[in-house]
């Protein structure tokens, strides 16, 4: 069975019968990048663990009443939701930067020139990351840490492949000049 | 630095907890069950034949039964609507918005009949909707002097069309539905007093028509039963020359005893030409 018709037996798997093993079949496999997203957009892990929760009661409970056909954009799209409604249950309240000190100094110490595997560490890459567009990051995230293929990554953005290719093309560009002027 | 460099390096990342790696779903599963009430120590599925069975039935049903539904529902959706506008045109009057429609499910139908005598029934039928139109538009829209002229014309129109038929080689079906329908036309017409001074004119002449066009459909039976016996024809003929007794007797009483007896007389025989000129000619007399 084909990647995307063994997804939709298990979303009907979900949606007719309320199958559990269905739906951690399918968490599973996009548990990691539905982590990252989270991880690269709130403060601490205990935030992430909070919020991840969340969202997968929210995703059973979406697909268990409406038929989706995409569970990774769904996925997504309701994660970026609940890190809103973080926000906006912490407003008012002073935010927990997620850049800790410990990056801003390895980000000062960078001598120019520098070849930047030398300097660049996950904490820099992190940083750098952090400074891209929702869309740019998801994109470079989901092909160069999570693996994905170009043709997953435009489904979930709802972009063509071409321009899904340029996308990171451009994203990694700014990566590369994010890190390079730190 | 090349993009290639920078490739290598988010990869060699991707598992350092800094970069959200090291994640451990079967514990971050525990704590979603536990949240969400699921069951905690879940194994990755396996399904069988039955399963998938399962699934391709419903993409089945869902993929070509559910288009089909939605143009099953658009065609009877279209046709709902037109049988319905059809349904309330019937009643619809010359000036209306959907007489327009009336008259063109007429032609539907007239184009639709499959043998003569269907054709010329709905032909009759059609003109006395048009006489009784006429009348309904002068009584009750009498200050439309345009749509008063044009049902008048309709009406003169379509009996002028059954007219012209009957001297056609095969107008016997249609003679016998203009005999049977004498009555409707007579009743229709009768109400002319009704009519604007400004169409009287044209209403006589329909009026006019309307009988020249019934003694001509009596000539086309009368010659259909010389030519072939005809058992239908003689009937027709019989029933006409009833009504035709009925009408001198009631409107001449017993001066027209002597004309009527001759008249049953050449029917017996079977000579109904006969037997109507009879009866015309007494009318004749009587008028001079």
């Amino acid at each position: 069975m084909k990647r995307d018709s063994r997804e939709k037996f298990l979303l009907f798997r979900i949606r007719a019968f309320r199958d559990e093993q269905a739906f951690v079949t399918l968490l599973e496999k996009h548990a990691s990048s539905l982590q990252r997203l989270l991880y690269f957009k709130l403060p601490n892990q205990d935030d992430v663990d909070d919020v991840y929760s969340q969202v997968c009661i929210r995703l059973w409970q979406y697909i268990i009443r409406t038929p989706v056909d995409h569970f990774s954009g769904l996925a997504h799209t309701i994660a970026r939701t609940s890190i809103a409604e973080f926000y906006r249950r912490r407003e008012g309240k002073e935010q927990v930067s997620i850049d800790s000190s410990e990056t801003h100094d390895q980000l000062e110490s960078k001598e120019s020139g520098e070849r930047i595997e030398s300097f660049v560490d996950a904490g820099i890459m992190k940083e750098g990351l952090g400074e891209l567009p929702d869309d740019d990051r998801e994109a470079v995230v989901m092909r160069h840490l999570e693996g994905y293929s170009v043709k997953e990554i435009a489904k979930h953005l709802g972009k063509t492949e071409n321009a899904t290719s340029v996308l990171i093309y451009r994203a990694l560009k700014k990566l590369r000049k994010i890190l390079e002027s730190s | 630095m090349q993009d290639k460099t920078l490739i290598k390096l988010l990869k060699s990342m991707k598992d350092d907890s800094a970069m959200g790696g090291s994640f451990d779903f079967q514990s971050s599963w525990e704590r979603v069950a536990k949240d969400g009430g699921f069951t905690s120590n879940i194994q990755p599925a396996s399904y069988g034949f039955r399963d998938y069975l399962e699934f391709y039935v419903h993409q089945f049903t869902h993929a070509m039964l559910k288009p089909a539904a939605g143009v099953v529902a658009v065609f009877l959706f279209a046709i709902f609507g037109w049988v319905s506008a059809a349904n309330i045109s019937g009643s619809a009057l010359p000036g209306d918005d959907l007489y327009k429609v009336k008259l063109g499910v007429e032609r539907a139908q007239l184009s639709l009949a499959f043998n003569p005598e269907q054709h010329a029934s709905l032909q009759v039928e059609f003109a006395s909707r048009r006489l009784q139109e006429m009348v309904e538009v002068a009584a009750t829209r009498a200050d439309q002097s345009g749509v008063v002229e044009g049902a008048v014309e309709r009406a003169r129109n379509q009996v002028a069309t059954i007219q012209k038929n009957l001297g056609d080689d095969s107008a016997t079906e249609l003679a016998i539905a203009v005999g049977r329908n004498t009555a409707v036309y007579e009743s229709a017409v009768s109400t002319a007093g009704e009519i604007p001074e400004a169409v009287r004119e044209e209403v006589e002449a329909v009026q006019e028509i309307i009988k020249e066009t019934e003694e001509q459909a009596v000539q086309v039976i009368i010659t259909a039963h010389e030519l072939d016996e005809d058992e239908d024809a003689a009937l027709e003929l019989a029933s006409a020359l009833l009504d035709e007794i009925n009408r001198i007797e009631l409107t001449y009483g017993e001066d027209a005893e002597d004309a009527i007896e001759a008249a049953k007389a050449l029917q017996a025989e079977g000579a109904y030409r006969r037997a109507f000129q009879v009866l015309k000619d007494f009318e004749q007399t009587v008028a001079e």
